[in-house]
């Protein structure tokens, strides 16, 4: 978070909490109050070292602690000394000691819920908030074209960046980068690595932190410099065991030596797609075309005004609807960030049932302690004195449950990057940092604050007659059992929306699970090749090497098909190219993207993908020239009237291809968005790219055939980089895997809020019947039977249960359409989801009734009458 | 009268005010110059602690504005009173007779040649 950001919402805490001093002291001295708090900021912010927003408000928590209840209250004849609150410390410690299983379960209930709250928040904050640790802060963004057509968004050109830079007045700065793929070789097996190529000037842009070495400088920029290397301190581990000597060694990229100059102290995010593993200059080996484009807004322009003027500039090759967009840097796809914020959202909802669950606990434990308090009233404590020892109590609870809460939230946090899809790579690099601490920090003041002070403000009425007059007791908890029943209700209401949340994202991730995806995955292996361009740059070598490799895969025992293309089932390349049909005059408008990829003759035989008319590739046996195959969706589309077979079709100005085949859909990313995408497939039989997907349909188990397949590559080439073999459910799970992600968060958070309210609906049944022993005692003695008991107990406990259902229903229905975007195949509102979810939270607090209801029913009447 | 207990801040701020007249902020500056960044007040004890000290005439709002180039006229410039000296030196004894019993028990080092 940057500091700036920080600043300003410290001083306006600050000026909020000036609101707690009388009006007339705050009023004279607002000002003046604010301008010393200034200082203490900037001094400590000057002097260095760490969290010094912290250290600010240790000050200013400790001044307020000290002044607020002495212009409250009557003056005072001492302050707060340190000694008084130490006191507090020790009975607070003496109170948790003697109820350890009510700490226990206090504590972890806090930690339950502000652990998960945090993580998530960490998470949000760093991805969303705060995307690039920029030495400029909030002036740092990003400069692309984005169509608002298509919604896509492109990189621009060279000439665009060049353009911007002679042209543009609202940046201090514009620094260009290129991410590419280059092979690694010459240390342990070839791979390929993300390399992003960047000008000197991105090290004065955003701050990029050296664990070893010096940083990209101007003069490894020339033309003719030695090519220079950063390398991430992950791949400095793996290849070169963290040693320092790397400093001056050499590495090949792409046969290219480079001059290891340093290592980076983390990962650098430029971009969500430029994933960088090593860090070059850009300059003759790597050129910037296309470029993305990070910059630092001028003082005052916003990222509006920027973007105009953007747009001001005309720059060819131009397209009417690409247009320049000023972002903030590295915006996540947007259904990512919603999941996560929805995500978020439910976890709140738990951190509240976690903390009515301590309020809970909290008032129950304060009936019990009626005479304690009364006592010490009689012996003169004040009630401001009272209410100070039960806060404390409760913020030692809190701070306590904070502490744990931390170690949940790195448990959370590494779940949540273990589960998320590779389109959330940039998880990898979050990590509980100081800004989620404050967090934590302030939700357990708050959890610790608002659990506590309602049960001390009302403990705070006790007088010292209290203690004399027994019946103030039932009476006392009689109102108190109202107010707790009350929270039981907002308890099982949550719980019911963060269940039937949870219920929802189930039956869509089942309901997405099970849609054909248009291809058959099983029996289907695949794997990418990437061949260095240094090794590969004449065509023949190319075209040879995919010879051999496809006779070579052919002749495995276990192989049936074989068949190479640019794009794999679930993965496609885009086109964005207008497409026009022979005969045809009117423009084709209002497509979107298209789905494209180039295949083999054997593609659709070896993934699987029914032709539904025509002929497949592999029948065509050179018979027709640029043949073509399109997808149920472009014929329905593009030959509404008549049959796609036998007609020619054409993109932009290119040369025409005759239409053969009409194959089923392919769901691209297994979500309901990409079902009636129209989908090519050019037909290649003879290959040069350098980046390609191979298929091998086969036998038997995967693992034999995989091996294979690398050996296979291995002997003809070792310095080729395999992007390992996988079976095609890999395709399918990487589709689903934002679903998986939010689904399997969404049920670990649904289990906790069950387990929260039973435990809270445990607390409160438990507790009534304990307070009514002696009615029940005298019921069974003359003659109740157990069935009574159990009846009167179960409906005395479920009827809040059943209150906080029907709220619990109403407000899931209301909320659910802010889920909408993530359910797929059946309605936000599901009556079927939430019957379901209302039928196993009554199941749940049927169980937690029925352990003290059957306790209930083996009262002694002749003991419960001595109680009283 | 009795002249009641000074608080430690109160009696802070009147030792920086004994040399010259200072704004809060100066104050705030002083006290933790003078002690090497080990006291720190903070804002509200601040200005509750002028405010009684001037309710208890220990200080006073300063007719006089200081003739330094970095006066600003938004700011109060407090004074000690006579009262104020008194108070100080009176809290100051005190504070010698305790730091002479701390040392005459050990608690503190006793300083060579007294």
């Amino acid at each position: 978070m940057s500091r700036r950001w920080r600043f300003a919402v410290s001083e306006r805490l600050y000026r909020a909490l000036l609101r707690l001093y009388p009006s007339d002291f705050a009023t004279e001295h607002r000002e003046e109050l604010v301008e010393v708090f200034r200082d203490r900021w900037k001094t400590e912010h000057d002097r260095g070292g760490q969290f010094p927003t912290g250290r600010v408000w240790s000050v200013l928590a400790r001044d307020l602690i000290q002044t607020v209840p002495a212009m409250r209250g009557r003056p005072m004849r001492r302050p707060i000394s340190m000694h008084s609150v130490l006191t507090d410390l020790v009975l607070a410690g003496r109170a948790m000691r003697r109820r350890p299983v009510f700490s226990f379960i206090a504590i972890v209930t806090l930690a339950l819920g502000i652990g998960p709250t945090v993580a998530l928040f960490s998470t949000l904050e760093q991805l969303v908030l705060d995307p690039v640790a920029a030495a400029g802060g909030d002036r740092v963004v990003q400069v692309s074209f984005h169509s608002e057509q298509l919604g896509f968004s492109f990189q621009p050109r060279a000439a665009h960046y060049e353009a911007w830079e002679d042209g543009a007045t609202s940046f201090e700065l514009l620094s260009p980068f290129a991410g590419t793929a280059r092979a690694l070789t010459g240390t342990g097996d070839a791979k390929i690595l993300g390399v992003t190529a960047v000008e000197p000037s991105m090290f004065q842009l955003i701050g990029i932190e050296l664990l070893i070495g010096r940083p990209i400088l101007e003069q490894d920029a020339e033309a003719g410099a030695t090519p220079v290397a950063l390398l991430t301190r992950s791949l400095w581990r793996e290849r070169f065991g963290g040693d320092e000597g790397v400093l001056g060694q050499t590495i090949m990229l792409d046969g290219v030596a480079h001059t290891v100059i340093g290592v980076l102290r983390e990962t650098v995010a430029l971009s969500s797609w430029a994933n960088t593993e090593i860090l070059t200059a850009a300059g003759d080996v790597a050129p910037l075309d296309p470029v993305g484009v990070l910059g630092r807004l001028r003082d005052g322009v916003s990222m509006e005004v920027a973007q105009e003027e953007l747009r001001g500039i005309v720059v060819e090759p131009a397209r009417a609807d690409w247009l320049p967009t000023v972002r903030p840097p590295w915006v996540l796809a947007g259904n990512h960030v919603r999941s996560l914020w929805i995500v978020f959202a439910a976890v709140c909802l738990v951190l509240l049932i976690a903390a009515a669950n301590v309020a809970n606990m909290l008032i129950a434990r304060g009936i019990d302690r009626v005479g304690e308090l009364a006592l010490r009233t009689a012996l003169g404590a004040s009630r401001w004195r009272l209410t100070r020892m039960l806060l404390v109590e409760n913020l030692v609870l809190a701070a306590a449950g904070g502490m744990l809460a931390l170690l949940v939230a790195r448990w959370v946090q590494a779940g949540i990057v273990g589960l998320a899809p590779d389109s959330l790579r940039a998880l990898n690099q979050v990590s509980l940092n100081g800004v989620s601490v404050l967090f934590g920090t302030a939700m357990t003041l708050a959890a610790g604050i608002v659990a506590g002070l309602l049960p001390a403000w009302r403990i705070g009425r006790v007088g010292p007659h209290a203690h004399i007059r027994s019946e103030v007791r039932t009476g006392q908890s009689q109102s108190q059992g109202r107010l707790r029943q009350v929270l039981v209700v907002g308890e099982v209401a949550l719980a019911l929306v963060v269940f039937a949340g949870a219920g929802l994202m189930v039956r869509s991730f089942l309901a997405l699970r099970s849609t054909d995806p248009g291809f058959d995955p099983r029996g289907l292996a695949v794997m990418g090749i990437h061949l260095p361009e240094y090794r590969y740059q004449e065509e023949e070598r190319r075209e040879a090497f995919y010879r051999e490799l496809m006779a070579e895969l052919q002749a495995l025992p276990e192989v049936e098909h074989v068949s190479i293309a640019t794009g794999l089932p679930t993965r496609f390349g885009i086109m964005i190219a207008t497409p026009e049909i022979e005969g045809r005059a009117e423009p084709i408008e209002g497509l979107g993207a298209l789905g494209g990829s180039t295949v083999g003759p054997d593609y659709f035989e070896t993934v699987g993908t029914q032709v539904v008319r025509g002929r497949s590739f592999a029948d065509l046996a050179g018979s027709v020239s640029s043949p073509i195959a399109v997808n149920v969706s472009a014929a329905r589309q593009l030959w509404p009237s008549g049959d796609a077979v036998g007609s020619r079709i054409r993109f932009g100005s290119g040369s025409w291809y005759s239409v053969v085949a009409v194959v089923e859909d392919i769901r691209p990313h297994g979500i309901r968005e990409g079902t009636d995408r129209p989908q090519f497939y050019l037909y290649e039989d003879t290959w040069h790219d350098r980046i390609v997907a191979v298929a091998v349909r086969h036998r038997g188990a995967f693992a034999p055939v995989g091996d294979a397949m690398l050996r296979v590559a291995a002997e003809i080439d070792a310095d080729v980089p395999i992007q390992a073999p996988a079976p095609a459910q890999s395709l399918l799970i990487e589709a689903v895997a934002t679903e998986r992600f939010t689904t399997a968060l969404f049920s670990v958070l649904a289990g906790l809020s069950l387990v929260l309210s039973a435990v809270g609906i445990y607390g409160v049944v438990t507790f009534a019947v304990n307070s009514r022993i002696s009615e029940l005692g005298v019921r069974i003695a003359i003659g109740a039977t157990a069935t009574d008991i159990m009846r009167d107990v179960l409906g005395n406990g479920l009827r809040p249960v059943g209150i906080g259902v029907v709220m619990g229903l109403g407000l899931a229905v209301t909320l659910s359409r802010y889920v909408e975007h993530l359910v797929y195949g059946i309605a936000p509102s599901d009556p079927f989801t939430m019957l379901v979810a209302a039928c196993v939270l009554i199941g749940v607090a049927i169980l937690a009734c029925v352990v003290p209801a059957r306790r209930a029913t083996r009262i002694d009447p002749v003991a419960a009458m001595r109680v009283e | 009268m009795a002249e009641g207990h000074l608080t430690p801040a109160m009696f802070y701020i009147l030792l920086s005010l004994v040399d010259r007249d200072r704004h809060g902020l100066g104050i705030v500056h002083d006290v933790e110059e003078r002690t090497g960044g080990r006291i720190k007040i903070g804002p509200a004890l601040l200005y509750t602690s002028l405010r009684r000290l001037e309710e208890r005439a220990l200080a006073e709002i300063s007719p006089t504005r200081p003739a330094q180039r970095e006066d600003d006229p938004r700011r109060k410039y407090y004074r000690i009173t006579r009262r104020g000296r008194r108070a100080a030196r009176e809290e100051a004894e005190l504070l010698d007779t305790v730091l002479a019993i701390a040392r005459d028990r050990n608690v503190l080092p006793k300083e060579s040649g007294r």
